[in-house]
C-alpha cells in the first residue's frame, strides 16, 4: 500500500507528460484530457491564489482592523472597491454583463494615468539614456576608443570600439524603420530600411534562439524527470 | 448613448485616470497612493471572475452544440473545482488532507503539465521557423545564421566556444539594438494609448453598443 501511494503521484505526472507529448504526432484524445486538465487545474488555482494573496490580505483583513481602530471612512471605502470588484460577477450573465464595466473602466482608466510617467522613465528616458552612454558614464560614441584600436589594432580593441556606435546607429535605424514604415520617399528613410531589417534580423534570430533553448531545457527538464527521477522512484519502490 | 452603462464608466476611467496621474506625479499623496494601490488590487482580485465566467460560457455552450466533447468539459469543471478546494483549504494549512492533496497537485499535475506544454513549444516554433526559413530571402537567412549561433552558443564547449563568445556579442550588441528600439517604440505608443484613454478617445475597453 505504502509502495502504491509513494508511487501513484510520480507516475500521474510522468503519465500526464506523456500525454501531452502525444500532440506530437497528432491532436487525439488522450492529448485532450491532459489538456483539459491542465486548463481546470490553472483556474483552480489561480481562483485560490486570488482569495489567499488578494481578497483575504487586500480587503477582508485591513477593513476589519479599520473597524476595529475606529477609522470608518478607510472600512467604509475598501467595502466600496470590494462591491465594485463583485460586478464582475456581472459577466455571467448576458442581461446585466455591462455593469463589469465599472470595475474595468476604473482599472484601466487608473493603470493608464499610473504608468504614463513610469512608461516614460522605464522604456523611453532610461533606454535613451543607455543608448547614449554606458553605465559607467562613458560615451556610446567615444572616439578614443577607436584612438585605442589604432593605436594597439587587435580584434578585441576593433570590437569595443564599433560595439556602441553599432548599438546607437541600431536603435535610430529601428526607430526610423517603424516610425516611418508607411511609403516613404525621404532618402533617409529609404536607404535606412534595409540597415535596419538587418539589425532586426539579427535581433530576432537571437531573441528566437534564446528562447529555443530555454524551451529546450524544459523538455530536458521533463526527460530528466522520467528517465532519471521516476525511473529511480519505481526501481527503488518495487526492487524494495 | 445610456449614462449608465457608457457615460458613467468612461467618466470613472477619465476621473480614475487623472486621480492617477496625480498620484503618481505628487509626493504629498504618497500615503494615499499606498491605500488606493491597495484598493486597486482589490479589483484585480475580482478580474479572475472574467476568466471563470469565459471558461464557464465556453464550456457550457460546448456541452450543448457538441455533445460528444462534453465529457472534456467535464474534466475541466472537476479538475478545477478540485483543484481550487484544495488550493482555498490546503494551501496555508501545514497539515491534513487538503494540504496533501493541494501539494500533490501541484506539485505532480500542475508543475509537470506547465512545463510540459511550454517545452512543446520548442517543436512549434522550430516547424514555424523552417517554414519561415524556406522564404529564403538573404535576411531571413540573417535570422536564420543568428537563431543558430545562440543556439549553439548556448551549449557550446571546447572549441566551440568560438559560438559562445559570438552569442555573448549577438546577445549584447544587435539584439540591444533591436529590442531597445522596438521598445522605446512600445514605451511612447503605451504613452499615447494611456492619454487617449484618460480623454476619453479610446473607448474599445468599454466593449461594443
Amino acid at each position: 500500500m505504502e509502495a502504491i501511494s509513494t508511487l501513484f503521484w510520480p507516475t500521474v505526472a510522468v503519465l500526464l507528460t506523456l500525454a501531452i507529448y502525444t500532440f506530437l504526432w497528432e491532436d487525439n484524445p488522450i492529448y485532450k484530457v491532459a489538456e483539459h486538465i491542465f486548463t481546470g487545474v490553472s483556474v483552480g488555482y489561480m481562483i485560490a491564489q486570488s482569495w489567499h494573496n488578494i481578497i483575504m490580505p487586500k480587503l477582508i483583513v485591513p477593513t476589519t482592523n479599520y473597524f476595529s481602530n475606529g477609522r470608518y471612512l478607510l472600512a467604509i471605502y475598501f467595502i466600496i472597491g470590494g462591491l465594485i470588484g463583485l460586478l464582475y460577477l456581472s459577466r455571467f450573465s448576458e442581461k446585466t454583463s455591462w455593469l463589469s464595466r465599472y470595475p474595468i473602466a476604473i482599472t484601466v482608466g487608473f493603470y493608464a494615468g499610473f504608468k504614463i510617467v513610469p512608461i516614460w522613465m522605464t522604456n523611453v528616458s532610461k533606454q535613451l539614456n543607455a543608448t547614449i552612454q554606458y553605465p559607467n558614464g562613458d560615451s556610446m560614441l567615444n572616439l578614443k576608443m577607436f584612438g585605442k584600436f589604432f593605436d594597439n589594432p587587435t580584434w578585441g580593441n576593433f570590437i569595443s570600439a564599433i560595439n556602441g556606435p553599432i548599438i546607437v546607429i541600431g536603435v535610430l535605424l529601428v526607430l526610423i524603420y517603424f516610425f516611418f514604415s508607411f511609403s516613404n520617399d525621404n532618402i533617409v528613410v529609404r536607404a535606412s530600411r534595409k540597415p535596419a531589417l538587418v539589425v532586426l534580423m539579427l535581433g530576432f534570430g537571437g531573441s528566437f534562439g534564446y528562447t529555443f533553448m530555454a524551451r529546450i531545457s524544459l523538455f530536458i527538464g521533463r526527460m530528466n524527470y522520467i528517465f532519471s527521477d521516476w525511473i529511480e522512484i519505481l526501481t527503488t519502490t518495487l526492487g524494495g | 448613448m445610456s449614462l449608465w452603462k457608457r457615460r458613467l464608466p468612461l467618466i470613472c476611467t477619465i476621473v480614475f485616470g487623472i486621480m492617477g496621474f496625480i498620484l503618481q506625479l505628487v509626493p504629498a499623496f504618497k500615503s494615499f497612493l499606498d491605500i488606493q494601490n491597495q484598493w486597486m488590487t482589490i479589483l484585480f482580485g475580482f478580474a479572475i471572475v472574467i476568466g471563470v465566467a469565459s471558461l464557464t460560457k465556453y464550456h457550457f455552450k460546448k456541452i450543448r452544440q457538441k455533445p460528444e466533447e462534453r465529457i472534456f468539459s467535464y474534466i475541466t469543471f472537476s479538475s478545477l473545482i478540485v483543484m481550487a478546494v484544495a488550493t482555498l483549504f490546503g494551501m496555508k494549512a501545514e497539515t491534513g488532507i487538503f494540504n496533501a492533496l493541494y501539494k500533490n497537485l501541484f506539485d505532480y499535475v500542475y508543475v509537470p503539465l506547465d512545463a510540459t506544454i511550454f517545452s512543446l513549444l520548442a517543436f512549434y516554433i522550430t516547424s514555424a521557423a523552417f517554414r519561415a526559413f524556406k522564404a529564403s530571402s538573404w535576411l531571413s537567412t540573417l535570422l536564420l545564421f543568428a537563431g543558430g549561433i545562440v543556439m549553439l552558443g548556448r551549449v557550446a564547449f571546447g572549441p566551440l566556444m568560438v559560438f559562445g563568445e559570438l552569442t555573448q556579442w549577438i546577445m549584447s550588441v544587435p539584439t540591444v539594438a533591436a529590442m531597445r528600439g522596438i521598445k522605446i517604440g512600445i514605451g511612447l505608443g503605451m504613452m499615447a494609448t494611456s492619454i487617449k484613454i484618460i480623454l476619453g478617445i479610446e473607448r474599445s475597453f468599454l466593449g461594443g453598443e
